[in-house]
């Protein structure tokens, strides 16, 4: 091999690596390009994704509407009681308002099953002795003034004299869990 | 330009002789590098324009994409918000409809009782599992045969039904318990607002 052989060896290579040089870029742009499919189809997976989820979100929200403006009628009365200590003193103070004859109270907290938004709830034991009328009025204006309590059990009979009753009665106060953020 | 012989003749070193000609289609090699140069050029400059549109279609999908998740995540947000929600509302509307109020129908009991009869007991209970239904016992002491018919028509009018009835009689004094069931209970109760059974039936001496 003489040097016109070297020196056409050596212009050999060089365009060689001319053209692979070439050639990689056109592979990076060709990388770039798949890149850009492959987001492009992960965009439109993504969107149809959420297509359907605005259409189960607009569902729900018809659906749900008319429970969630029950909801939101009710929930300040629901709301009365925020505590142990609120729901007793809500009615203890009734029953002071009233001025009826109180035999016995007693309070406790009790456990819901399976309920979310209510987990607890105040439990109100007493015990009246007084007129019929007075007493029978007091329940109504409880029911009115607390609509979201309800009287678990109720025992109404003869009271000691006249036209008294003795009225046992165990009214539950509910106390709402905590609400989350609502959706938009 | 012209070389002095002798002075180009000083330069050159001592070789041997002048290697032979490379053969004709060796032409092509020169001409094969200028074409490569030539296209290196042309097909470099065509790639680097469409690199630069590739790179921005990328940088578009991508954020198209993560605009797309982002919007997802947050409808995926509300809907589970507005599914805690719905299971709240009916949580309370379970407790609403489990609440309904025990006055008037103890006042239309109290009322429906004539001069020959005297209530001795009446007793309420809510079933703890089902509180829509309510169990209701009472204790008569009377001399009117229709007096218990006439309690529990006043019952029906209230909107009661009622169902596994048992009734017994000892010295003189009826026992009835039944378990009550509101008619109506699929209609929802009024909200508090506006609600004219929520208040209360006087109650006169």
């Amino acid at each position: 091999m003489n040097n016109k052989h070297l020196a056409a060896l050596v212009v050999i290579i060089a365009s060689i690596l001319l053209i692979q040089v070439v050639l990689q870029v056109h592979n990076h742009l060709a990388g770039i390009r798949r890149d850009a499919d492959s987001a492009r189809q992960r965009a439109i997976a993504t969107e149809a994704q959420l297509q359907g989820q605005r259409i189960a979100l607009d569902a729900l929200q018809r659906d749900s509407a008319p429970l969630l403006a029950y909801l939101h009628a009710w929930e300040p009365a629901l709301a009365a009681a925020d505590s142990p200590e609120a729901g007793e003193l809500i009615i203890s103070t009734l029953i002071k308002q009233s001025g009826l004859v109180s035999l016995a109270q007693k309070y406790e907290t009790a456990t819901i099953k399976n309920s979310v938004a209510i987990p607890k709830i105040v439990r109100a034991e007493l015990t009246f002795e007084d007129d019929y009328a007075r007493t029978l009025n007091w329940l109504g204006q409880t029911e009115h003034d607390l609509p979201a309590s309800r009287v678990s059990s109720l025992r109404i009979e003869r009271g000691q004299s006249g036209n008294d009753v003795r009225m046992e009665i165990q009214l539950d106060l509910p106390l709402p869990s905590q609400q989350e953020s609502g959706a938009q | 330009m012209y070389i002095p012989k002798r002075v180009l003749h000083d330069l050159k070193t001592e070789r041997p002789d002048i290697a032979p000609p490379l053969p004709p289609y060796m032409r092509l090699v020169p001409i094969g590098f200028y074409a490569s140069v030539v296209g290196c050029i042309v097909f470099a400059s065509l790639f680097a324009v469409q690199l630069v549109h590739a790179r921005a279609d990328l940088q578009q999908q991508t954020a198209r994409g993560a605009e797309a998740k982002k919007q997802l995540d947050q409808a995926t947000a509300d809907r589970k918000s507005l599914e805690g929600q719905a299971k709240r509302a009916s949580d309370f509307v379970n407790w609403v409809e489990g609440s309904r109020n025990i006055e008037p129908l103890v006042t239309v009991i109290t009322r429906s009782i004539g001069e020959k009869s005297s209530l001795i007991e009446l007793k309420i209970d809510r079933n703890a599992d089902s509180p829509t239904q309510v169990k209701l016992a009472l204790k008569l002491l009377t001399t009117d045969g229709h007096q218990l018919d006439r309690t529990l028509e006043a019952v029906a009018k209230e909107g009661f039904h009622s169902y596994s009835a048992r009734e017994s009689q000892e010295k003189g004094a009826i026992s009835y318990e039944t378990t009550l069931l509101w008619e109506n209970r699929n209609v929802p109760m009024p909200v508090p607002a506006a609600a004219p059974a929520g208040k209360p039936t006087a109650v006169g001496k």
